[in-house]
């Protein structure tokens, strides 16, 4: 039976018939994902004998993070960096402190480690971690915007955006400027001037 | 306003906090402006300060209403902005929703001309024609060849639209056409057939203007969904030619001739039919109903999940089954049935 699988068929029922074979995580022939791989790791976590191959991110102020690299490649950067083999040693992020940092491997983590199966449960359960996440103060809030921004990790950039503009939904433009501290610097001729140019969105 | 730990005092300026939000980056700062929920909100932070004034003009995509205004300086305005937001603008446009109401044909086609020129992807128009221009509605040229265009969403309140039938649209991947009177029926067949990418097509209270059959047939769609409810319904007949299709819904007043012709591809089908007691829909009585429906089961045989209301059933058990030819159905694949 087992000569007749081809690569197609080890793809699909390889959980199954995975301590069988020497699993390499980067062998092109089986063609696993990472993410793939997390999940079988998960599921199996004394079969699979191979390098669970983790990376160690370094901040700005110098503290490092190891981290499995199936939560380090979340980040399109950090994903092209490894590919591009500069990943020997530690990955240096000079544009992300160790505070914002653990944060993000914190929200990668959770991301990576929650099954993609479109089980209700799952996705109730990530939506409210994702809820409680971005309950922080704007200081936080921005900081983890620019951080998702350089680490090129979509999802949290998405949320992040999307919190801001719950903040921004609704408000008067007073209201918006205390909210964030943005001075009007507007000349009362220029304000006006913008009124009257946009005058249909201020109704 | 919190007060910042110590460490932190270099960032602050004579103790006001400091506008953290105008620092980050114009990519970021429209994302965020994407995010909210209508185009007038995101022209409104044009107000803020002078680092606001302008990014609003990169949004990727609008949403404007008139629907609800009644005055003519009003509509005025609203042209004004509708021009400063859409035409002036050159970036391109992902997505485009327009609800209007007694704006002239004309300055409806110089918009979509404008959102033509901005490459839009998405088209969503809502529209119900001037009272002194109500006659046939045809779409501008230049929408039908938009070669970026990929959905397109009509309501037109009822009114007839002419389909182009000499080209379709190049790139269009799914079609939604809601309350429309098809106008020339026979082109339906060809116009979809002229639009090589066409993968869904939605029909939601569409009426054909000479209440002939509706052919449905091209190479490429995959879901077709029809849904009438309301007292007029669809077509008198279906007749269904798609060899790539997989998922057909039908719902609501049922058509009395339905014809299939190559839809091996099918994999699951919903029919939620009804039928209305009023005067109008006398003439198609029980069993002919019932032979519509034995029609429709026989041509979709072969799916695997099959989703139906009760009505069906209720009809099968109130109709004696000598008259019925309602006899066992062979359906051979199916994993999945769900009565509703």
């Amino acid at each position: 039976m087992l000569k007749n699988l081809n690569s197609k068929h080890i793809q699909r029922f390889s959980y199954k018939y995975l301590p069988q074979f020497p699993i390499s995580p980067n062998s092109p022939k089986l063609g696993f994902s990472r993410s793939q791989i997390a999940n079988y790791r998960s599921n199996f976590p004394t079969t699979i004998m191979s390098s669970s191959k983790t990376i160690v991110l370094r901040s700005s102020d110098g503290e490092t993070f190891e981290v499995d690299e199936a939560v380090a490649v979340e980040s399109q950067t950090i994903k092209h960096m490894i590919e591009d083999g500069c990943a020997d040693t530690s990955i240096p992020l000079p544009n992300v402190t160790s505070k914002i940092l653990s944060k993000v491997i914190e929200y990668c983590k959770k991301h990576v480690e929650t099954p993609n199966a479109d089980e209700k449960v799952a996705e109730e359960d990530l939506k409210s971690f994702d809820a409680d996440f971005v309950k922080v103060d704007q200081s936080t809030l921005f900081d983890l915007i620019l951080a998702a921004n350089y680490l090129n990790i979509k999802s949290l950039l998405d949320l992040t955006c999307q919190t801001v503009a719950d903040m921004i939904k609704g408000k008067t433009p007073e209201e918006i400027r205390k909210t964030f501290n943005i001075k009007n610097d507007f000349t009362p001729e220029e304000e006006e001037e913008v009124r009257r140019e946009n005058a249909w969105a201020f109704e | 306003m919190k007060k910042s730990k110590p460490n932190k005092a270099s960032k602050r300026k004579n103790g006001a906090d400091l506008d953290m939000i105008s620092n980050l980056p114009d990519s970021i700062l429209q994302m965020i402006l994407s995010g909210l929920p209508t185009t007038e909100e995101a022209v409104r932070t044009s107000i803020l300060s002078t680092r606001w004034r302008y990014l609003w003009t990169s949004l990727p995509s609008l949403d404007l209403d008139c629907t609800l205004i009644l005055t003519n300086s009003k509509r005025n305005e609203f042209k004004e902005f509708v021009k400063r937001v859409l035409v002036d603008q050159t970036r391109d446009l992902d997505s485009f929703r327009l609800c209007c109401k007694d704006i002239d044909m004309s300055t409806i086609r110089l918009w979509i001309h404008a959102a033509v020129m901005r490459k839009v992807k998405l088209f969503n128009l809502f529209f119900c024609p001037r009272v002194d221009e109500r006659k046939v509605i045809e779409l501008p040229h230049s929408l039908v060849t938009c070669d970026s265009l990929e959905v397109l969403k009509l309501y037109l309140f009822s009114f007839p639209l002419s389909l182009p039938s000499a080209t379709g649209f190049p790139a269009l991947r799914a079609l939604q056409l809601n309350n429309v009177q098809l106008w020339n029926d026979d082109s339906v067949e060809q116009f979809l057939n002229s639009c090589p990418l066409l993968e869904d097509l939605i029909l939601i209270n569409c009426v054909l203007h000479s209440l002939d059959d509706l052919c449905i047939s091209s190479p490429s769609l995959k879901t077709l969904s029809i849904q009438n409810s309301g007292l007029f319904g669809g077509p008198d007949g279906l007749q269904i030619c798609c060899p790539k299709l997989v998922l057909l819904e039908y719902a609501g007043h049922t058509a009395s001739v339905f014809s299939f012709e190559n839809i091996d591809s099918l994999k699951k089908a919903v029919f939620y039919p009804y039928m209305t007691h009023t005067g109008l829909s006398f003439e198609l009585t029980f069993s002919d109903f019932s032979h519509a429906m034995c029609q429709l089961f026989a041509g979709v045989s072969h799916v695997e999940s099959l989703s139906l209301n009760l009505f069906i059933i209720q009809v099968h058990t109130y109709s004696s089954l000598s008259k019925l030819p309602f006899s066992p159905l062979r359906f051979g694949h199916i994993c999945h049935f769900s009565p509703k």
